[in-house]
């Protein structure tokens, strides 16, 4: 089998397994776990009790990694993410106490509820997947993997992210209310006895280890593409910059992130070669979050994937035989 | 025949050189074209009819020495459905074994015994004349007494000699009675259609080999038929047997990649023409530009099919998920779909891949070109079997044919003498037309006989040969039927001056019985007359038994071109004919199509026609994407939204919405607790630097738009005003910061 039928096969393994405690979230969870393979963070933006925590905790639990969760609050400080030097008595000197960010999924929920500041001491986590305190840099364990949510609704005391912290995510995806047939498949498995706190009984299984997730991480970055495909990203995220409803285009890390998506996503196929469709699936995701509307255009109540898909409605497929 | 006519006649036929002899060389010189194919051709097949030639033509005919060979072959029949009425006619070559039989034993019969029996199935222009000399057969035979059997063969298949039918059908009374006294015409063609009615194709184990041939190929088009449905209908099961077999794994990566080719001319549509370009670049080892093709060609059809809208920016993916609605061809197209993407995006293509892509495009696409192949099959079988008549038929000119007369007219414009086919209605017959001859079929209606009449009496000169009808009392004979096989002829004694002593033999059949014409042939007892003149007015009649005297065969015996010449130069030369081919004309122009077998042509062309529209539709112009659709700015929303105020006439309602609004944004913007416009009126003028009377007045205005009702039947002061109101209240509204 080859190495990308072998991803694509753990891929299945992985979604037909959350999907047992996650019901209705197939896109989610394809996308986050696109996310994790291609070294990325994932902003979830939906409103509470869509099942963002289970999803952490089941990804943590099926791939094998250790999880964290951090509910931000206005009155949370950097310390209480990144951790900070405590003094020991019995030492008779400072030790670092490692927060909850020295986890490798590490789900901050709410996080625009915190200020600016702390969110900062985020930001150099989920860029440089290292802490700084004291002038001492500590690498994070690998690998290391930010699920962030945030409410799209309450904006009493909130503090949206800057677009400097918002481009660090590598996808931003709109967390949708369950279908009715699906809120009720919920519930019967309610009724069965299902437990979200009690993962294990749910059967759920640990399908790899971290150095193993570290491994495929790294084969799906050995997807090939093509350079057709290179102008094909180039011309999708420089279209943002052109485009008469964004005020501010897509930077070039919107480009790499499109670039490392799209590779997973074809190896998430079981293909070892990247095709248009991939760039064109994962495009609304990779750049909604990058660009700046005009106000005009927010007041005309055009929204960023409105001109996304725009975007990609406009530019031609390479190498289209028609 | 009366002195001022012979004199007249007499002056005329010495006046030009028709020597018998030079006519038979012309004759003979004229039947040696290959025209007159039964001059040429042994195995002509004559009808019963024209085998009567055959004991006049003897065992040798220097003139026309096939015609000899062809009296010894099978009888044919004549094809009215294969239309052309007499110019073209089919005639069937093979015959059946029995109706062979009865041919042969017919023609050695007549040669030889001069029995009168026939095998009745001739049709055609015999069998018009079967209808219309049965009467006069048997009168012939009521009044002779003889009691001969009829010669049915030629004469109508349903003539017998007997008594019974002679009460019912002998008499001249009787034969009137039996004329309708309307539609007579339409009603003699039922009856000749009836008569004339070919017999049924030949089984194919009556017909011999090419018979069996003809079904064989019959068969093997619908077994190719059934075929294509079959493969059709399996093609489905056997692509996803194939589907199953190689994988993209056999497909071999290389290290060294072809060179990508730039586009290539114009964007094709068509579909073959993309798949034989394919197939041309993988020919020369292009095999991504081939495979790209076939894609192509695929996406053509399915937007053909109206399944997808080609347009550039979309991606195969978006072309499989479109075919959402069927499930079946979405998986087929995935398939496909997912080797083209590898193709381009992946591993360079080799053969293995492009095969398959090929095939599975093929299929895919082929369902079009199938439905399109049965039907031009089918049609074509269909067309084969209805144009062939199940039998073995070929096509002669019916005017070169034995009983044509094309060879009488060819021959007598070498001698100045015209003679040419009678186009415009008989009863508008006038002096311009000198000579008129009837032939056979010719069938004048009562109102055209009396027509005649009265042109004949003018001066005319008309010449009545072998069957026209039931012929009227003013030609003072009639014909009666004559037993005789070979009627050797001659000039009755009071026109030997005039036209000698020739030798005229033509074959027996129908003899004229005199009322009071003169005789001017006679048979060779003397006493039988073939044919008469009489004198009626300034004009004359001349009646002959038959047209044999008229036909081509005639010209291969003795003198017979010599006198028919003779006799047309006699009076005046040029000469109108009427035969029945006037009245072979189909009725509709469906059966027109019909006759000339043309409609399973048509039928094909509008098949064609048809699936050509439903596989390519309209689409032959240059490929483009469909425009998209653009959302409008929110400044032409607001532009529309003051069209349809204005084409109302509601500036009004307008201004009073407008006032309200910026009322309460100027209050805003200007933060005082005073109420009241004057307070309002001088922060505005403090702010904006401007006259506080002139926004004084503004304000006032505004403020009386804002309270005016609802219903007010108020105009206004026209739209002119109220635009100029709601101007000066934006620029107060923008210069004290309340837009926002």
């Amino acid at each position: 089998m080859s190495q990308a039928k072998q991803v694509a096969a753990t891929f299945e393994q992985i979604q037909q397994q959350v999907g047992r405690v996650l019901l209705g979230q197939q896109e989610v969870v394809e996308h986050v776990l696109i996310g994790i393979f291609a070294r990325g963070h994932v902003l979830l933006e939906g409103v509470p009790g869509l099942g963002k925590t289970l999803l952490v905790r089941s990804l943590a639990r099926v791939l094998g990694c250790e999880s964290k969760r951090i509910q931000f609050t206005p009155d949370l400080m950097p310390s209480d993410v990144t951790g900070g030097n405590m003094y020991n008595q019995k030492a008779d000197q400072f030790e670092f106490m490692p927060g909850p960010v020295f986890t490798q999924l590490l789900l901050a929920d709410e996080i625009n509820r915190a200020p600016a500041k702390t969110q900062s001491a985020l930001l150099e986590a989920m860029q440089e997947r290292s802490v700084t305190t004291d002038g001492v840099t500590r690498k994070l364990p690998r690998p290391f993997f930010v699920l962030a949510t945030q409410n799209p609704l309450e904006s009493q005391g909130t503090y949206p992210l800057p677009e400097a912290q918002l481009d660090r995510f590598l996808l931003k995806i709109d967390v949708s209310h369950p279908t009715r047939e699906v809120e009720k498949q919920i519930l019967a498995n309610y009724v069965r006895g299902f437990d979200a706190d009690r993962l294990a009984e749910a059967g759920l299984e640990q399908l790899l280890s971290a150095e193993q997730l570290v491994a495929l991480q790294q084969s799906c970055a050995g997807i090939r593409i093509d350079d057709a495909l290179l102008d094909y990203i180039t011309d999708i995220v420089g279209r943002t910059r052109g485009h008469r409803s964004i005020f501010v285009g897509a930077s070039p890390r919107a480009s790499i992130s499109l670039l490392k998506a799209t590779r997973v996503r074809a190896a998430m196929f079981g293909r070892d070669f990247v095709i248009p469709d991939d760039v064109k699936m994962l495009a609304p995701a990779i750049l909604r979050h990058r660009i700046v509307l005009h106000p005009d255009a927010e007041f005309e109540g055009i929204t960023p994937d409105d001109c996304v898909r725009s975007i990609l409605a406009e530019a031609p497929v390479p190498k289209t035989a028609v | 025949m009366s002195t001022p006519l012979g004199l007249w006649i007499a002056l005329t036929v010495w006046a030009i050189p028709l020597e018998p002899a030079d006519v038979g060389g012309r004759a003979r010189a004229l039947l040696a074209d290959e025209k007159f194919r039964f001059c040429a051709e042994e195995d002509f097949p004559l009808t019963s009819r024209e085998a009567r030639w055959c004991p006049v033509i003897g065992d040798e005919s220097p003139r026309c020495p096939a015609l000899v060979e062809s009296c010894k072959r099978p009888r044919g029949e004549l094809d009215f459905r294969s239309g052309g009425g007499q110019a073209n006619m089919r005639r069937v070559v093979e015959e059946s074994d029995d109706e062979r039989e009865t041919g042969v034993s017919n023609g050695e019969a007549d040669a030889e015994s001069g029995a009168s029996a026939s095998d009745g199935s001739t049709t055609g222009p015999t069998a018009r004349d079967g209808q219309t000399t049965t009467g006069e057969h048997a009168s012939e035979s009521l009044e002779t007494g003889s009691g001969q059997p009829d010669e049915t063969g030629d004469f109508g298949g349903e003539t017998s000699a007997t008594g019974e039918d002679a009460d019912t059908k002998g008499s001249d009374e009787a034969d009137n009675k039996q004329k309708p006294d309307s539609k007579k015409r339409d009603k003699r063609r039922v009856e000749r259609d009836e008569d004339d009615e070919p017999p049924d194709p030949p089984s194919a184990g009556e017909a011999g080999f090419g018979q069996v041939l003809f079904w064989l190929v019959i068969a093997a088009g619908a077994l190719a038929i059934l075929l294509l449905l079959w493969r059709a209908r399996l093609g489905l099961a056997s692509e996803d047997e194939e589907a199953e077999g190689p994988g993209e794994d056999d497909v071999v990566d290389e290290e060294e990649a072809l060179p990508h080719t730039p586009a290539r001319g114009p964007v094709l549509t068509d579909v073959e023409a993309l798949l034989v370009r394919a197939e041309g670049a993988a020919a020369a080892g292009d095999y991504r530009r081939a495979i790209a093709d076939c894609h192509a060609a695929l996406l053509r059809n399915l937007e053909h099919a109206e399944l997808i809208t080609v347009i550039r920016s979309r991606t195969n993916g978006e072309y499989v998920r479109d075919l959402a609605g069927q499930r079946e061809l979405q998986g087929r197209v995935a398939e496909v779909m997912r080797d083209v993407d590898r193709a381009q995006y992946g591993s360079d293509p080799q053969r293995p891949m492009f095969d398959r892509v090929l095939k599975r495009v093929r299929t895919l696409v082929g369902t079009g070109l199938q439905n399109m192949l049965l039907a031009v099959v089918a049609t074509t079988i269909f067309a084969c079997a209805w144009g062939s008549g199940g039998g073995k038929w070929k096509t002669y000119r019916w005017e070169f044919s034995p009983s044509g007369h094309g060879g009488l007219i060819e021959l007598g414009e070498t001698y100045g003498i015209e003679l040419k086919e009678r186009v415009l209605p008989v009863v508008d017959i006038d002096r311009q037309t000198s000579t008129l001859v009837l032939v056979n079929g010719a069938d004048p209606e009562d109102e055209e006989w009396e027509r005649l009449a009265e042109w004949v009496d003018e001066g005319g000169n008309l010449i009545v040969a072998g069957s026209v009808g039931s012929l009227p009392d003013w030609l003072g004979a009639r014909r009666v039927y004559d037993s005789r096989e070979v009627a050797p002829l001659s000039v009755a004694k009071p026109h030997w001056r005039d036209f000698g002593q020739p030798d005229l033999r033509v074959p027996g059949g129908d003899k004229l019985y005199l009322d009071d014409a003169t005789p001017l042939l006679l048979h060779d007892d003397g006493e039988d007359v073939y044919a008469a003149t009489k004198q009626i007015g300034s004009g004359s009649v001349i009646t002959l038994a038959d047209d044999m005297l008229l036909t081509n065969a005639a010209l291969a015996v003795g003198d017979n071109a010599a006198f028919s010449l003779a006799l047309l130069s006699s009076l005046g030369g040029d000469a109108e004919y009427i035969d029945a081919s006037a009245w072979v004309g189909a009725d509709t122009p469906f059966a027109t199509v019909g006759r000339t077998e043309l409609l399973p042509a048509l039928l094909q062309g509008l098949a064609l026609l048809v699936l050509l529209y439903l596989w390519r539709g309209v689409l032959f112009g240059a490929p483009r994407d469909p425009p998209r659709k653009s959302r409008r700015a929110f400044s032409q929303h607001v532009e529309a939204v003051g069209v349809h105020y204005g084409r109302a006439k509601v500036s009004r309602h307008a201004v009073r919405l407008y006032a309200a609004w910026a009322m309460a944004r100027l209050r805003d913007g200007a933060g005082s607790s005073r109420r009241g416009l004057l307070p309002l009126a001088e922060m505005l003028a403090e702010r904006c630097g401007r006259d506080e009377t002139e926004i004084m007045r503004i304000l006032v205005e505004a403020d009386a738009a804002t309270k005016e009702s609802l219903t007010t039947d108020d105009p206004g002061r026209g739209d002119l005003e109220d635009l100029q109101l709601m101007q000066k209240l934006a620029v107060l509204v923008e210069r004290a910061g309340g837009t926002r």
